[in-house]
C-alpha cells in the first residue's frame, strides 16, 4: 500500500511538471488571454457545450477503516468525475426541445453521485429529472454496543457496531409540465426511492443476538396535477398523488459468539452481550471457569442462546392524496393562497418470526409469532396565507396551517411457545419433542391522533430602502390523543396552546452593509414529552458587509434556548452559535477564504436511572428517585442528565495563480469538539463527545490549452478522539486521498 | 381563554372580509405593470426587442437570449419590456435610465412584485410575499440575476449551497461537521428540504402532501403509519432527537450517548412513558440494541422489532 502510494506520488509529480511545462510553452502564444468558457460548437441547429472530467483517485488509510468509511468513504479507482452537456436551439424552435441541460458527477465508485437534467420546449413542455445515489457505509462501533467487559470469560469484544450498514439509496425524480404557459397546464411526476444493502441489527429473545438485516425498501410516488387560470392572476390547482411503499427487509441470525454444544453436534450462537460477571448470557457453572472452554464448547447448556432466528415483516403502504389549491393576486394589494389536502394511507405488515434456542427465564425452546399488523393514517391538511399590501411600505401577512390525522392501529398475533416439559432440566439440549406447545392470541387495538392548528399574523413595515421591521404573533393549538387500549379505555390526551410573539428588523445603512435581527419567544402551556419545551427563545443576528466588490464579510449569532420548568423535569437546552466568514479576492490571481464558527450546545433534564458501579461519580453523587414525587423504585438514582458540547470550526483557504494558466489552492479546516456528559458505564468512552477532525487540502489546476485542464488534488483526513478507546477497536484514522483528473470542455 | 380566542379569530376573519370586499378592488392592470413604480406607464409605448438590441446587443446575446427569459420575446411577448416596462420614453430620452424601470433603483418590494407578476402563480413561489425572506428584505434579486446568473438552472447569482451560506453562516458550519447531510458534496441542495420562497410551515421546511415533514421523502421507512408509534417522532418531529443539518454525533443525534437521550424522556414520574428497569453499568448502556425499531414498529409495543 505504501509503495503504491509513493509510486502514485511520483506519477502525479511527473504529470504536474509536464502540465506546467506544457502550459508555459503555450503561454507565449496565448499570453494575455484569460481562461474562459469555450465557444461551443454548432450542430443540428443547436449551440452545444460539453465538458467531461475523468480521473483516478488514490486513497490510503491508516487506522480505523470503519471510521474512514463512515466519515469519508472515498476509495481508490478510476472515476468519471463530472460531465455536463448543454444544447440550446439557435432559432429557439428545436424539433424535440429548445434547451437541454444534463449535468452529472461522481460515477465510478464515489459515495455520492447524481445526474440532473432539464429539457424544455417553449410553451409545450418543461421536463426535469434528477437521479441521486447515496452510498452509506456506517460503522461507528460504539453505537448499540453492549461494551463487553474484558474481565468476562470468554472475553469477546464487540469491535464493530451491531447496527452498522452498507446501504445504497437511489432516488429518482421526474417532473413534466405540459403547456406551462397556457390557461390549463398539466403536471405529471414520478419519484422512485429504493434503498438496499447489507446491514445489521439486533433482537432480544432471552439474550440479544446479532441479526443480518438485508435492507430493501422502495417508495414509488406518482403525481398528477392540473393548473387552471380561472381569472387574471388566479390559479386553481388540483393534485392527485399516490405513494406506494414496500418494505421487504428481512432479518436472520448472524454469527458473533458461537460455541459448540456439549455432548451434541452443532453450534449455538451466544449473542452479543458476553458479560459473565453479570450472567450475560448466563452464569458460569462451577467447576467451569469460562462459559466456553478451551475446545470452544459451551460449559452451561442451560444458557440463553440461539440456534436459529429469522423474521419477515413485509410492509405495504398505499397512500393516495388529493389536494385542491388556489392562488390569487387578482385583487389589487391582496394575495391569497389556500389549499386543502386529504390523504388516506393503508398499511399492512404481516409478521412471521421464528426463534429456536433457549429463553432461560421462561424455559422456552422455540417460539413463533405470526400475525397481521395494520394501520391507517387519515390526514387532513389545510393552509391559508394572505398578504395585504395596505400601502407601499406596510403590509399585513397572515398564515394559517391546520393538520390533523388519526391512525387507527391493530396488531393481532398468535405466539406459539414450545416450553420444556421438565423445567428443572430444560436446556439447549432439550429436543423439541420434549416440549409442549402453547398458543396465545393477542390483539392490540390502538389509535394515535393529533390535530394541530397554528396561525401567525405579521405586520411588516418597509420604512425605506434602508430599514424595516416586522412584529407578529403566532398562536396555535395541538391536541394529542392516544388510545392505548380500546377495551380498557387506557388513553392519553393532552392539549397544548402555543403563544409566540415575534419581532424582527433589518437595516441597510449603505448598499454594502446590512444587518438582520429576528426574535421569537414561544410559550406552551403544556408539553407532550419531557424534553418538549414549554418555553423557547430564538435570536438571530446577521450582518453582511461588502467594503469592496472583492471583499465579502459576514457574521452571525444564532441563539436558541428551550426549557420545561416542571419541578420533576427541569429540562433546559440551548444551542448558541457564533460565526464569522470572510471571502476576499482582491486580484484575479489571489483569493482568500476564511470562516470560524463556535457552537455551544446543552441539553439536560432530571433523570432517574439504575446503576451499580459506585466508582462512577454520577452514581456516587446521585440523589434519590424513590421520594419527593419521583417514586421510581426501579430507577432509584436521581441525577441531572446533562449533555454539554462545544464545537470550534475553523477553515481557511488561499487561492493563487502563480501563472496565468495555473490555479492553486491550499486550505485547512478543523472541527474540534469538547464536552461533558455523565458516564453511566465505566467502559463507555466519551467517543463523539471529544475529538478533533482535521482536513487540510491542496490542489492545482493547469490549463494546458485546447480547452484541457489537468488537475491534481490532495485531501487529508484525520479523526482522533480525546478519550480512551473502550472495549472495542480504536476509532482513530488518518487518510490521504489524491485525485488526478483531466477536464475537457468543448 | 378559548371563548376569547374564538372571538379574536372571528374578529380577524371579519376584518379580512371587510378589507376583501370593501377596500380591495380587482387589479385590472396588465401583469407586467403591477408594482410599476418608476415607468412612464401613462405615455410610454412598447418598442420591441430589436430596438433594445440596438444599444444592448451584447447584453441581449450573452445574458438574455440564452436564458429562460428569452421566452418573453415569443408569441406576442414584450421581451425586455416584460420586466423593464415600455421603452419608448427611454429611447426618446437617449437612454435616460429614469424613463424606464430599473431594478437597481427600485425598492425591494417593487422589484419582487415585478417578478411575482409572472412567477407568483407557480406553486414554489406562491408564499413568497409572506415569507421570512421577504419580511427580512431578502428579495428576488438577492439570489437571482436575470442577466448575470452564474448558475443557469434558476438564474442564481451563485450555486447552492454557497449562495445560502452567504447569509446562513451557521448552516455552513453545520454541514462541515463530520456527520452531515451531503449538501457540500452536491447530493442534496438546501432547496430540497426548504422552500426558500416560503411555506406555511416553520423554518420554511417543506412538507409532504399528507403533512409529514420532508424528511420522509428520502427516509421513507420512517414515515409509517406504524402499529406502534414512537410518540415524539410524530408529535415533536425528527429534530427532537436529530439535528438535520449536521452533528458532531453519529446518526446526527443531539447528544453523544444514546441512553442519555432516552432517559431524558423515559423517566418517571413527571409524564409517561415509564423509565427502564435496567442497570446502566451493564449491557443496557445501549438502549437501541434491544429497542431497535425505535422510529416505530408494526409488531412490538416496546420497539423490539
Amino acid at each position: 500500500m505504501l509503495s503504491h502510494w509513493l509510486r502514485m506520488q511520483q506519477i502525479a509529480l511527473i504529470v504536474l511538471l509536464w502540465s506546467i511545462a506544457a502550459a508555459a510553452q503555450t503561454a507565449g502564444s496565448t499570453a494575455g488571454q484569460s481562461q474562459s468558457q469555450p465557444e461551443g460548437w454548432e450542430g443540428g441547429g443547436y449551440v452545444i457545450h460539453q465538458s467531461v472530467e475523468i480521473g483516478y483517485r488514490v486513497s490510503d488509510t491508516t487506522g480505523s477503516e470503519q471510521m474512514y468509511n463512515t466519515l469519508v468513504d472515498l476509495r481508490s479507482g478510476p472515476r468519471f468525475l463530472e460531465q455536463s452537456l448543454s444544447m440550446q436551439s439557435q432559432n429557439h424552435d428545436g424539433l424535440l426541445f429548445d434547451n437541454l441541460f444534463v449535468n452529472s458527477y461522481g460515477w465510478g465508485g464515489d459515495p455520492n453521485n447524481g445526474l440532473r437534467m432539464r429539457m424544455d420546449k417553449n410553451k409545450w413542455y418543461d421536463f426535469r429529472a434528477n437521479f441521486r445515489r447515496d452510498q452509506q457505509d456506517f460503522d461507528y462501533n460504539l453505537l448499540a454496543n453492549p461494551l463487553n467487559p474484558p474481565t468476562s470469560s470468554p472475553n469477546i469484544p464487540v469491535t464493530l457496531s451491531p447496527h452498522n450498514f452498507g446501504t445504497r439509496r437511489r432516488v429518482s425524480d421526474f417532473d413534466l409540465t405540459l403547456l406551462p404557459q397556457s390557461v390549463i397546464s398539466l403536471r405529471l411526476g414520478y419519484s422512485h426511492n429504493n434503498m438496499t444493502g447489507p446491514s445489521y441489527s439486533s433482537v432480544h429473545e432471552g439474550t440479544d443476538a446479532l441479526l443480518f438485516q438485508n435492507w430493501n425498501t422502495t417508495l414509488n410516488s406518482y403525481r398528477f396535477g392540473a393548473d387552471l387560470k380561472i381569472l387574471p392572476r388566479t390559479v386553481l390547482s388540483y393534485d392527485q398523488s399516490l405513494d406506494y411503499y414496500k418494505g421487504d427487509t428481512t432479518w436472520q441470525l448472524a454469527p458473533f459468539a458461537q460455541a459448540l454444544l456439549p455432548g451434541a453436534p452443532g453450534t449455538v450462537e451466544l449473542g452479543l452481550p458476553i458479560d459473565t460477571a453479570n450472567n450475560n448470557p448466563c452464569a458460569i457453572v462451577a467447576p467451569a471457569t469460562s462459559l466456553v472452554d478451551s475446545t470452544g464448547t459451551l460449559t452451561n447448556a442451560a444458557c440463553n442462546a440461539y440456534f436459529d432466528y429469522n423474521r419477515t415483516n413485509r410492509t405495504r403502504t398505499s397512500a393516495p392524496t388529493e389536494r385542491l389549491s388556489l392562488h390569487s393576486s387578482h385583487f389589487q394589494r391582496l394575495e391569497l393562497t389556500a389549499s386543502y389536502a386529504y390523504s388516506s394511507a393503508d398499511m399492512t405488515a404481516p409478521l412471521n418470526e421464528l426463534f429456536n434456542g433457549l429463553m432461560q427465564r421462561s424455559d422456552i425452546r422455540q417460539e413463533t409469532v405470526t400475525g397481521p399488523g395494520q394501520a391507517t393514517r387519515i390526514s387532513n391538511v389545510a393552509d391559508f396565507s394572505a398578504t395585504f399590501h395596505l400601502s407601499e411600505h406596510f403590509r399585513i401577512v397572515d398564515t394559517f396551517r391546520f393538520w390533523a390525522y388519526r391512525i387507527p392501529e391493530r396488531f393481532s398475533s398468535i405466539e406459539t411457545d414450545w416450553t420444556c416439559l421438565d423445567t428443572a432440566t430444560c436446556s439447549l439440549l432439550t429436543p423439541i419433542s420434549e416440549t409442549t406447545p402453547s398458543a396465545t392470541a393477542t390483539s392490540s387495538d390502538l389509535s394515535f391522533n393529533q390535530s394541530w392548528n397554528r396561525n401567525q399574523i405579521d405586520f411588516v413595515w418597509d420604512a425605506s430602502k434602508h430599514f424595516g421591521g416586522r412584529i407578529g404573533f403566532r398562536f396555535g393549538d395541538k391536541v394529542f390523543h392516544q388510545i392505548l387500549d380500546f377495551s380498557t379505555g387506557d388513553e392519553d390526551r393532552v392539549v397544548i396552546h402555543e403563544y409566540t410573539p415575534l419581532l424582527a428588523f433589518w437595516a441597510k445603512p449603505t448598499t454594502n452593509l446590512r444587518f438582520n435581527f429576528d426574535w421569537e419567544h414561544t410559550n406552551n402551556d403544556d408539553a407532550l414529552v419531557r424534553i418538549g419545551p414549554r418555553k423557547e427563545d430564538r435570536y438571530r443576528i446577521q450582518g453582511n458587509y461588502t467594503p469592496k466588490p472583492w471583499a465579502v464579510l459576514g457574521a452571525s449569532i444564532n441563539l436558541w434556548d428551550a426549557s420545561n420548568g416542571d419541578a420533576l423535569t427541569d429540562y433546559h437546552a440551548h444551542n448558541r452559535n457564533y460565526g464569522f466568514t470572510a471571502n476576499l479576492a482582491p486580484r484575479e490571481r489571489f483569493g482568500f477564504d476564511f470562516a470560524y464558527n463556535y457552537n455551544d450546545t446543552k441539553q439536560n433534564a432530571l433523570i432517574c436511572f439504575s446503576d451499580s458501579n459506585t466508582s462512577l461519580p454520577v452514581v456516587a453523587n446521585a440523589g434519590n428517585c424513590t421520594v419527593n414525587g419521583y417514586n421510581d423504585s426501579k430507577n432509584p438514582l436521581l441525577t441531572n442528565g446533562d449533555y454539554t458540547s462545544s464545537t470550534h470550526y475553523g477553515m481557511g483557504s488561499v487561492m493563487f495563480k502563480p501563472h496565468a494558466r495555473i490555479t492553486a489552492q491550499v486550505g485547512y479546516s478543523i472541527t474540534s469538539v469538547g464536552g461533558q456528559t455523565p458516564q453511566f458505564n465505566a467502559l463507555q468512552p466519551f467517543g463523539s463527545l471529544q475529538y478533533n477532525y482535521h482536513q487540510p487540502l491542496a490542489n492545482v489546476a493547469v490549463d494546458i490549452g485546447h480547452n484541457l485542464t489537468a488537475k491534481a488534488g490532495w485531501n487529508y483526513y484525520q479523526y482522533g478522539e480525546k478519550s480512551f478507546v473502550g472495549p472495542t477497536d480504536p476509532r482513530y484514522f488518518h487518510a490521504n486521498n489524491a485525485t488526478f483528473s483531466l477536464r475537457w470542455a468543448f | 381563554m378559548k371563548t376569547g380566542r374564538s372571538y379574536l379569530q372571528l374578529l380577524g376573519l371579519a376584518t379580512i372580509a371587510t378589507l376583501l370586499f370593501g377596500v380591495f378592488r380587482p387589479a385590472h392592470a396588465a401583469p407586467q405593470e403591477k408594482g410599476d413604480a418608476t415607468s412612464q406607464k401613462d405615455t410610454a409605448q412598447y418598442v420591441g426587442v430589436d430596438t433594445c438590441k440596438t444599444c444592448h446587443e451584447e447584453l441581449y446575446k450573452n445574458n438574455f437570449e440564452n436564458t429562460a427569459h428569452f421566452k418573453t420575446t415569443l408569441h406576442d411577448g414584450h421581451g425586455c419590456e416584460s420586466c423593464h416596462g415600455p421603452g419608448s420614453a427611454h429611447v426618446e430620452g437617449g437612454g435616460d435610465v429614469t424613463k424606464i424601470i430599473s431594478f437597481a433603483t427600485m425598492s425591494k418590494q417593487d422589484a419582487n412584485a415585478r417578478c411575482l407578476s409572472c412567477h407568483g402563480e407557480k406553486h414554489e413561489q406562491r408564499h413568497f410575499s409572506g415569507s421570512a425572506h421577504a419580511s427580512n428584505d431578502v428579495g428576488c434579486l438577492d439570489c437571482h440575476s436575470p442577466h448575470k446568473a452564474k448558475e443557469p438552472e434558476h438564474l442564481l447569482v451563485r450555486a447552492q449551497p454557497s449562495l445560502c451560506y452567504g447569509c446562513h453562516t451557521t448552516a455552513k458550519a453545520d454541514f462541515a461537521k463530520p456527520y452531515h447531510h451531503r449538501v457540500d458534496e452536491g447530493l442534496i441542495q438546501c432547496s430540497d428540504c426548504h422552500n426558500v420562497h416560503g411555506t406555511t410551515t416553520l423554518r420554511q421546511v417543506r412538507a409532504m402532501p399528507s403533512g409529514e415533514a420532508v424528511c420522509v421523502k428520502c427516509h421513507a421507512d420512517k414515515q409509517g403509519p406504524f402499529v406502534f408509534e414512537h410518540v415524539p417522532v410524530k408529535t415533536e418531529g425528527c429534530s427532537s432527537c436529530h439535528t438535520p443539518h449536521g452533528s458532531t454525533n453519529p446518526r446526527y443525534l443531539r447528544v453523544s450517548q444514546v441512553n442519555l437521550l432516552c432517559l431524558q424522556c423515559h423517566t418517571f414520574p413527571a409524564q409517561g412513558p415509564a423509565g427502564p428497569s435496567h442497570n446502566q453499568s451493564t449491557k443496557y448502556q445501549a438502549c437501541t440494541m434491544c429497542h431497535a425499531a425505535i422510529h416505530g414498529s408494526n409488531a412490538s409495543n416496546v420497539f423490539f422489532r
